[in-house]
């Protein structure tokens, strides 16, 4: 399952999705807006620009190789545009697989895989009324 | 042939538009790009750093284009969290 939503997401549902016979390990990351930016400036909001229609192949494809390498049984990524408060959730991922190992690899490629391919840009908004572009 | 030019975060605010269509002869990406360049010369260094895509896939800049291609240019992502 592949999701860009504006609405915040539920792990609990997310890991339902995932539940089949054979998947003894689902090992779910959630990514949330820190409370700083790195130089340790109060963060106020962070916003999305999103190539929507790139984005959903890109995690497609991310999400198919993670299911290949680390034989996983199903995994699903859930990603948030629009904008968000510091705590607030960005991005969800869940890997399930027979056993932990996997599970765990394979969440940590799809999340590392996102940062490097996935056509999504966050900007943030600082207390010090500076705004930004996160292009690492 | 006319190609759909997207852009987008910085390279969007920089050059004040999310798209634009542009009319040149038979080329590739880099040829777009350099023509970018030209028509917005406050942005030239932005494009060195960019990577492409061709019809919503990763492209080398020697990519050949057509007629009703679209091309994004895609400054360097930052999804996710931590």
């Amino acid at each position: 399952m592949i999701l860009i939503q504006t609405e915040d997401f539920s792990v609990d549902k997310t890991v339902q999705t995932l539940r089949k016979t054979g998947a003894g390990a689902i090992v779910t990351f959630t990514g949330a807006v820190r409370e700083t930016s790195y130089e340790g400036t109060p963060v106020i909001s962070v916003e999305w620009d999103v190539y929507e229609p790139m984005a959903l192949k890109v995690l497609e494809a991310i999400r198919r190789e993670a299911i290949e390498k680390f034989a996983l049984t199903d995994a699903a990524i859930t990603h948030r545009k629009g904008r968000q408060a510091p705590g607030e959730n960005l991005v969800l991922i869940a890997a399930a697989a027979a056993h932990r190992r996997d599970a765990f690899r394979g969440c940590e490629y799809i999340m590392d895989e996102i940062k490097k391919r996935a056509p999504l840009w966050k900007k943030e908004r600082l207390a010090d009324g500076k705004e930004r572009w996160i292009e690492e | 042939m006319k190609i759909r030019c997207l852009f987008f975060a910085s390279l969007r605010e920089k050059i004040q538009t999310g798209e634009m269509e542009l009319e040149m002869e038979k080329g590739t990406a880099k040829d777009a790009a350099d023509l970018l360049r030209l028509l917005h010369p406050g942005a030239a260094s932005d494009f060195d750093r960019l990577a492409m895509a061709l019809n919503e896939r990763y492209c080398k800049p020697d990519a050949e284009l057509t007629d009703g291609d679209v091309l994004a240019f895609i400054p360097p992502v930052s999804g996710g969290g931590s």
